[in-house]
């Protein structure tokens, strides 16, 4: 197996001239007379081109070959038709791939033909070729973005509806909660003026008396979390001369809200009063909601005082303040 | 001007002198002419191994000077012609290259009188390589349609891959088919030759 490549090494050499003349002779001296050993010179001299063709010889071989071969013109033939045919089979990626191609060559498929028609076109057809393939991907690539573009704008459309939808039911909540306050903000005006004209009234009828019962009653409310229990609860008597209590809430919370709601309950829960649009007022001593009652909605009892605040988005809620006070008749 | 081996002085080969030479080669004027044929290839390609840029000149050459000799009643060989010729050829050789020399000579002295750094004739060359470069893949995709599925099969596994592993696989050709790499190797190359023919006689039509 060695001596059988030491041989081979020896014909290559004999073949690229750089074998001393003695053993040249001695190969000459072979190959004349067996056919044979000629047919393996010629098969070692065949492969050396597709060697060199392949990049597969050393660099001094490759050096040597140029000098013994390629000053011949068929032999630069030779070495072009090597290195296209060297091409064409590391082309085929596999075995596989070139025995399908074997099989498939009696009925050639299309992209056969198609690879045959490339190849055998000129360099500035193979250029055009290359250049209108590069630009339909790139049109493709632009269709697929702007359809995947559009489905993202509609999407984005419909969020867009679907918020503003709602938007447009907050508003007509808030429109018709507003409409309802000025309602009730109407009322309780009315309220208050008939009230006035009754004080004005009762003041005229009761002029010049003196030590007579003051017509207003005002009580300080502070807040609380659980309901006083008695005597602990704030009193009001009832009295006949009277016809409003005043009464000042003290705001203990620091949040401060637009406005703020009141509502009387009665010790069963049963809203007996109620009281909106009211505006806190700040002094010395801190803040505060004025509102007055008349006396007359006012029976012997145990009230609560639920207090409410109006966000700045207007939506209503619950301060956490509780204010209680007891009724009795003097 | 370019070397050429000078034809021996006085003496042109006759008919019968060539007749005669065949005699010598075989009785049977048929054989004779096929080894007078396989002699001419290997000395043709003896001439080319040996750098001559004119082998089928000097091959010929070489059986003038064995047809003359015969031709003068020598009895040249026995039993082994192919060493004769052998000496022969190494005779016109060495004319061969005292001629190539001289030859270098003149074309040294040719050399001083360079022209154009462009010539238009080298950019008629290019364009034309370039055309023939085209054509020659053409004649290589109808040679390889025409080729025995197998022998493609076979060409295809002897070249393809990195040169490190050429040996192994080459190995494992010869024993898929059960033949010696030698065999192998022959086989490869008979293929290459005929797809290499196929490929020059298309490029010729």
């Amino acid at each position: 197996m060695k001596d059988e490549a030491d041989n081979e090494k020896l014909l290559i050499r004999y073949l690229l001239g750089s074998l001393p003349e003695e053993q040249r002779l001695k190969v000459e001296g072979e190959f004349l007379s067996d056919d044979q050993r000629y047919e393996r010179l010629l098969a070692l001299e065949n492969e050396l081109f597709y060697d060199y063709a392949q990049n597969k010889l050393s660099p001094g071989e490759r050096e040597q070959f140029e000098k013994q071969f390629l000053s011949s013109e068929e032999n630069r033939k030779r070495v072009m038709i090597a290195s296209a045919l060297a091409r064409k089979m590391s082309e085929s990626a596999s075995f596989e791939t070139t025995e399908k191609s074997v099989a498939d060559r009696e009925q050639p498929r299309f992209w056969q033909s198609l690879k045959s028609y490339f190849v055998t076109q000129g360099a500035a057809m193979r250029v055009s070729l290359a250049a209108l393939a590069i630009m339909s991907l790139a049109l493709i690539w632009l269709v697929v973005e702007m359809v995947r573009l559009r489905n993202e704008f509609n999407q984005t459309w419909a969020q867009l509806a679907v918020q503003e939808d709602r938007l447009r039911q907050r508003a007509q909540q808030e429109r018709a909660r507003a409409d309802e306050l000025n309602l009730k903000l109407e009322r309780e005006k009315d309220e208050n003026a008939t009230l006035r004209q009754e004080l004005s009234k009762m003041q005229a009828q009761s002029g010049g008396q003196r030590a007579r019962p003051p017509s207003v009653i005002s009580l300080v409310l502070t807040p609380s979390i659980i309901r006083d229990q008695a005597p602990g609860m704030k009193k009001y008597y009832l009295t006949q001369g009277a016809r409003l209590l005043k009464l000042l809430l003290k705001l203990k919370g620091e949040v401060e809200y637009k406005s703020y709601q009141v509502t009387l309950l009665t010790a069963d829960g049963a809203e007996r009063w109620s009281q909106d649009m009211l505006q806190a007022q700040r002094t010395g001593t801190g803040r505060y909601i004025e509102l007055w009652l008349p006396n007359k909605t006012l029976a012997p009892g145990d009230y609560e005082l639920r207090l409410k605040g109006y966000a700045s988005d207007g939506t209503l809620e619950e301060t956490g303040d509780y204010y209680y006070l007891s009724i009795r008749r003097k | 001007m370019s070397a050429r081996i000078s034809r021996k002085k006085g003496w042109v080969i006759s008919g019968e002198a060539f007749d005669k030479m065949l005699a010598e080669l075989h009785p049977d004027s048929e054989q004779a002419g096929e080894e007078y044929e396989k002699i001419r290839q290997k000395l043709v390609k003896l001439f080319e191994w040996r750098g001559c840029a004119h082998a089928e000149e000097c091959a010929d050459e070489t059986f003038n000077r064995v047809a003359q000799k015969i031709s003068e009643g020598t009895r040249i060989w026995a039993d082994d012609p192919y060493s004769y010729f052998h000496g022969v050829a190494l005779y016109v050789l060495r004319e061969y290259w005292r001629s190539a020399e001289q030859a270098t000579k003149t074309l040294e002295e040719i050399s001083q009188f360079q022209g154009l750094s462009v010539d238009p004739e080298d950019l008629l060359l290019r364009d034309m390589e370039q055309k023939e470069k085209e054509r020659l893949l053409e004649c290589l995709d109808k040679c390889l349609q025409n080729l025995p599925p197998e022998s493609l099969h076979l060409i295809t596994k002897y070249h393809q891959g990195e040169e490190a592993k050429d040996k192994a696989r080459r190995k494992e050709l010869a024993q898929s088919l059960g033949i010696p790499l030698n065999a192998l190797r022959i086989r490869a190359y008979r293929i290459r030759a005929a797809i290499e023919e196929c490929v020059r006689n298309c490029l010729e039509h």
